[in-house]
């Protein structure tokens, strides 16, 4: 953050480093993967507008993906950024829990 | 915290293991709860819901293997899965779009503003609803989809949103729009063929190859009483055609079919009503796409018509060969009547040249006389049926007795009658007589015709029968026969211009075929009829001729017969005589020197003004047609002359027409006689002359 030269740039990689990378991994179509993946949408469109990117991996199809965030259940939230990891499990109907650990409260 | 580095990251690092802490707890939670339906152990995943695992697995499979875009959404219209056609299709990822309301992935455009309505309450009563639609992707983008709706229910069946599965059929939907435009372009086209066909004079009509009709122009109800529909997927045969016209038209198609050439055939046709009507026809082979010939069509026209007006110009044609051989034929007899008379009279001539017998001349003269007066009948004849076809024959109307001109008549034709030596019969008439308003002369002629053909047409010693009777208002005369009768068929025919066709017979009997076509325009010039019966060949025959009768009245009716002797009368007067025709004009001379007359007699119209100018004659009788100077001048320059102001001219020709007749009068002419010269005529021209000439003396 020194050089005065390089702080657009050092701006917009601290954009980059702010934005909230979701993965949430479910297993098919199933009732609870559904809410799991409302819920999480809905969180995030009310809470982290324009600032979150979110996957959603059905492991269903595509098991080995699992490997990456070594996850044992699903459905399961998993924030990669900002690090460190954090992950919730369930239908993420609990959306107060949620938000607290995602610990974006400080950041809106 | 700058300060103090190694403080700080180990408080991370234990707020990081106690997050992990945290997180293992949770997970053990919401295992335990039941809040997750799925565990990975090594790279597999586990299904928590047994019940429903081997189904929702498949279904997953088979949902995400769908080449039709595959969408889930809850209750609220919230995506709840896309599969990856569905990814490609409205241009989004899966991840982008989960969790987000269906409208943002796309919007829906219904075809007609009740689909919308129909389809939830279709899905709300079935579970399901299937229809065609529009969806408008994020980008503008549209594609054209068949869309199932289903209800999508949790195991315990309570609803938890719904599954969209959608086909794109924008190919099909734009083949269809393609077809459709192709439908309006082929009805276009068929209207126009239709309306070309059916306002066509032509009848159209298309066979297959089981020679049945395809199509028929309704025009086909004129001519046969039956719509056309009533012939599509027919033969010939089944349509109730006569079996030769079927037979001769399924041969021509399936040498059309065979050959692939275009064949011509004509032929008739009787409608329901029985009239006949001719057609052509030309079959036509029209190539299918393989390149054999698919069907026939076939293009016939109504050439009745033409036909009609052909038979019509075939008729009159041979009517003109028909009267064109009549007129030969007529020739022929005439030739022969004018000849006739001439072997006889030449006979008498050589007869009264050798004998000195008074007896013999006179039976001679006779013969000469009755040969003669046949002749000139037969010209009058001539003459007249000419005139009648042009109108210029005039009647000299007067009230006359039936009974007069029926003795004249006998007068006339008793020759005939004698010659044949038959018994003419003739039945009192009414004693108050029978007057009718006509012309004597031509009346006569009728009458006598009628008892020449009898006198002809019967053979010898036959009887012939005349009477004369008042029937009504009509003056009737019917002259019967024994002769040798008229076949029914003939009857008809018989008052027409040369209708004697029967050679033979004519050649046997005589006449020209013109005498009946005479008596009947005189009779119709008087306004009556004449009419012909005859019970068949050999039974004889009976003409009957009315005419109007005239009212009875004091003013008396001609009955002078004007056939009275010519008495001798000359009294020695001058009459000069020009003829260049040396025997006409020296018989004449004889014969006015026996009646009293003084003749001098030339040959030529300038020695006729030498003679006029020398003798000063009292009369001059002049033949028109001479050599160098005709008649005409030869009165004309004699009437320049003083002397010659008070002379009698009397024109002779063979010409007695009114246009003739004129122009002798205008040369100075006091009168006009025609050959033959009848001694009566002349007689009653020159008594008054003679008489004033005695008297001058």
């Amino acid at each position: 953050m020194a050089g005065s030269s390089s702080s657009a740039v050092a701006a917009r990689l601290e954009d980059e480093d702010e934005r909230i990378v979701l993965c949430l991994y479910i297993s098919g179509p199933t009732p609870r993967s559904a809410r799991a993946i409302v819920n999480v949408r809905q969180l995030c469109e009310a809470n982290l507008r324009g600032r979150y990117d979110l996957t959603v991996v059905d492991l269903s199809q595509s098991p080995a993906l699992a490997a990456r965030h070594q996850i044992i259940a699903a459905p399961t939230l998993v924030r990669e950024r900002p690090l460190p990891e954090r992950k919730f499990i369930g239908d993420m109907s609990n959306s107060g829990r949620i938000l607290r650990g995602l610990d974006v409260a400080a950041a809106l | 915290m700058r300060g103090q580095p190694q403080d700080a990251d180990h408080a991370r690092e234990l707020a990081a293991l106690r997050t992990q802490l945290d997180e293992a707890e949770q997970t053990l939670q919401a295992i335990r709860a039941g809040e997750v339906d799925a565990l990975v152990v090594d790279d597999a995943v586990y299904t928590l819901d047994s019940a429903n695992a081997a189904s929702n697995r498949l279904r997953s499979d088979v949902l995400a293997q769908m080449r039709d875009a595959v969408v889930a959404v809850d209750l609220e219209g919230r995506l709840i899965y896309l599969n990856a056609a569905a990814e490609s299709q409205y241009g989004s990822a899966a991840s982008a779009a989960l969790g987000h309301p269906l409208e943002q992935l796309y919007a829906v455009r219904w075809r007609r503003d009740e689909d919308r309505a129909r389809a939830e309450a279709e899905l709300r009563e079935s579970g399901s609803w299937r229809g065609e639609t529009l969806h408008v992707r994020a980008d503008g983008g549209e594609v054209h989809v068949e869309s199932t709706l289903t209800a999508l229910r949790d195991p315990a069946g309570v609803a938890i949103g719904r599954l969209i599965v959608s086909r794109d059929i924008g190919e099909r939907y734009r083949a269809a729009a393609v077809l459709r435009q192709t439908m309006r372009e082929l009805a276009r086209s068929q209207r126009e063929f239709s309306t070309l066909v059916e306002n066509s004079p032509f009848i159209f009509a298309r066979f297959d190859r089981e020679l049945r009709h395809s199509y028929v122009s309704p025009l086909i109800e004129t001519y046969t009483g039956l719509p056309a529909s009533a012939f599509l997927g027919k033969t010939h045969a089944e349509t109730g055609m006569p079996p030769e016209l079927c037979a001769e038209w399924d041969r021509l198609i399936e040498r059309v079919f065979e050959t692939r050439q275009v064949v011509e055939t004509r032929f008739s046709f009787s409608r329901p009503g029985g009239e006949v009507c001719h057609f052509e026809s030309r079959l036509i082979p029209e190539i299918a796409v393989e390149g054999s010939v698919g069907s026939v069509l076939s293009v016939a026209s109504d050439v009745t018509e033409r036909e009609m007006a052909d038979s019509e110009r075939r008729a009159a044609a041979e009517a003109l060969r028909e009267a064109d051989r009549r007129k030969d034929v007529f020739i022929a007899t005439l030739a022969h009547e004018l000849r006739n008379p001439l072997a006889p009279i030449r006979n008498a001539v050589e007869i009264m040249r050798l004998s000195a017998d008074p007896a013999t001349q006179a039976s001679a003269r006779g013969m000469v006389e009755r040969q003669l007066r046949q002749l000139v009948h037969l010209v009058d004849d001539l003459l007249d049926v000419s005139r009648i076809s042009q109108g210029k024959l005039e009647l000299r109307r007067e009230r006359i007795e039936l009974a007069t001109v029926l003795r004249n008549a006998v007068e006339t034709s008793r020759p005939l009658i004698d010659a044949g030596r038959h018994e003419l019969v003739i039945e009192p008439a009414p004693v108050s007589g029978i007057v009718v308003e006509g012309d004597m002369t031509r009346l006569t002629q009728v009458v006598a015709n009628l008892l020449n053909n009898a006198a002809k047409y019967t053979p010898s010693r036959g009887r012939i029968t005349v009477a004369t009777v008042l029937d009504g208002g009509e003056a009737v005369v019917r002259v019967s026969d024994t002769g040798i009768g008229i076949p029914a068929e003939r009857l008809p025919e018989v008052f027409e211009m040369f209708a004697q066709v029967d050679r033979s017979s004519a050649r046997t009997q005589g006449g020209l075929g013109i005498g009946l076509a005479l008596v009947k325009r005189l009779v119709e010039m008087h306004g009556g009829s004449v009419q012909v019966a005859s019970a068949g060949p050999g039974q004889g025959s009976r003409f009957e001729v009315r005419l109007p009768a005239a009212a009875r009245s004091a003013a008396p009716a001609r009955s002078a017969n004007g056939f009275d002797a010519v008495a001798p009368s000359g009294n020695g007067s001058h009459i000069l005589i020009a003829d260049d025709n040396r025997d006409s004009a020296d018989s004449m001379a004889m014969m006015l020197g026996l009646l009293g007359f003084e003749t001098t007699v030339v040959y030529d119209g300038d020695e006729a003004i030498q003679a006029a100018a020398t003798l000063r004659p009292r009369i001059a009788i002049l033949d028109i047609g001479m050599p160098r100077l005709s008649g005409n001048e030869v009165a004309r320059r004699l009437r320049a002359e003083d002397w010659a102001k008070d002379m009698v001219l009397i024109a002779l020709s063979g010409w007695g027409r009114e246009d003739d007749r004129r122009k002798t009068r205008d040369a100075g002419f006091d009168h006009h006689l025609v050959k033959p010269l009848d001694l009566h005529v002349l007689s009653a021209l020159l008594e008054p002359v003679v008489g004033g000439a005695k008297a001058a003396r």
